[in-house]
């Protein structure tokens, strides 16, 4: 049976990029957030590259956060119904308290900080049942969509361990953010 | 004088830190929320100006801010808490969620950016924040609700956006995380429930806000005993 992936936020350079790379490598791909629950059987990974940015604090926190969180909501039983349990997000190295140092962009940094916040609850709850998160920072200022998505693909797809050190680690009970580029970021 | 504006001042930390200020000689602008909370009425002090104060109404903090002419000092300390049923086991409470970060995030914002032109002196900008803000230590943290942590830590990050951008301009920031406090009943009695008195975190916060620190140009959150929390 083909591993299912549903992908919100399609529109995106990002988000169509990864599903043209999840079709190619034989995944059977659900778009947007508006299919119904009802049409999917189970998912295996849940894939929300929402990444929306405005300086409107009430848009922003009900794009990036409220609809996200609607969603996941929507689709947890269906990711109980798959293996692989998995779910992303796009987020920003700039949406990191610790590592900004940009002196405006509220609307967006303020909702992704709360949903790390969010993600960090999730994971607690979720855990013990075998659910896997992934925060990841496309870098799409930097480098294109194409590459991003690729590095996107293998980070949502591949056990998360400490590489450089022993591949047999497995480092998937922490939340963390990554880059495009592998670089992994604090909070 | 110096004159400090003091955010949720009806109970609590905001009332000890209104006592507290106000023992300093200073004048007080205290936010007021709760009708049904005299405390503040009853200090009955010359130096003493209670203001109604709605964080999660942007009209309700332009008309506070119109009344202030002059700040040294603002104590973001209002925060709605509530007990909001937000979990996976039943459907989610979303408008809560948005709810809390409008009080706890958006709003201390909205009144920084409204009372900044009219700073002075001192010119420093004090939030009250919480454990929970941190993202790197919720892991594994027992938490039955999220809007709270969320918001808290979108506050911290607020906080984080005003330094990098003010510490330059002559502002300097405290964020301060006062432990698990009694609460105090409307007969004036502390509840049982809880760890320290109010009173006494005020004292310690008071002091944390006034006095000037060596490294202000870093931006930390330090606890009631002092030790500084990461992010």
């Amino acid at each position: 049976m083909k591993n299912t992936v549903l992908i919100t936020n399609v529109q995106s350079d990002f988000g169509k990029n990864l599903a043209t790379v999840f079709s190619r490598e034989g995944y059977e791909v659900f778009l947007t957030d508006e299919v119904s629950p009802l049409l999917v059987k189970k998912l295996d990974y849940l894939v929300d590259t929402t990444d929306f940015r405005s300086e409107d604090m009430e848009q922003t926190f009900r794009e990036n956060v409220i609809k996200p969180m609607a969603t996941l909501e929507k689709f947890l039983p269906r990711l109980e119904a798959g293996t692989a349990k998995r779910i992303f997000y796009v987020s920003s190295a700039e949406a990191s308290i610790n590592e900004t140092r940009e002196k405006d962009g509220f609307a967006y940094k303020m909702s992704k900080a709360a949903l790390h916040q969010f993600l960090q609850m999730v994971r607690n709850r979720l855990a013990p049942e075998g659910y896997t998160l992934r925060v990841f920072d496309p870098m799409s200022e930097k480098i294109p969509p194409q590459t991003s998505a690729e590095s996107a693909f293998l980070y949502i797809t591949r056990r998360r361990g400490t590489e450089n050190h022993d591949p047999n680690r497995d480092d998937e009970t922490t939340l963390v953010m990554r880059d495009a580029e592998g670089r992994q970021h604090s909070w | 004088m110096q004159s400090v504006l003091i955010t949720g001042a009806d109970r609590g930390l905001g009332l000890s830190l209104c006592k507290e200020y106000l023992n300093r000689g200073w004048e007080v602008f205290a936010g007021k929320y709760m009708e049904d909370y005299d405390f503040l009425e009853n200090l009955r002090h010359e130096n003493l100006h209670v203001l109604r104060l709605d964080m999660g109404n942007a009209k309700s903090i332009d008309a506070a801010a119109e009344k202030i002419t002059a700040l040294d000092m603002l104590i973001s300390n209002a925060s709605l808490m509530g007990k909001v049923n937000c979990s996976f086991e039943e459907p989610m409470d979303l408008e809560a969620v948005w709810r809390a970060y409008n009080v706890n995030a958006v709003g201390p914002l909205t009144l920084v950016q409204k009372l900044v032109p009219k700073m002075r002196g001192m010119r420093r900008i004090c939030f009250v924040s919480s454990e929970v803000a941190c993202i790197s230590l919720m892991k594994n943290r027992y938490n039955d609700t999220f809007p709270y942590p969320m918001s808290k830590a979108a506050m911290n990050m607020a906080v984080r956006i005003l330094h990098n951008d003010m510490y330059e301009k002559g502002y300097t920031f405290r964020l301060f995380h006062p432990g698990w406090m009694k609460f105090r009943e409307k007969d004036g009695t502390l509840a049982e429930e809880g760890k320290y008195d109010p009173d006494d975190i005020g004292k310690i916060a008071a002091a944390y806000f006034e006095n000037p620190l060596r490294d202000e140009n870093r931006l930390v959150m330090v606890d009631y005993d002092g030790y500084e929390w990461p992010w």
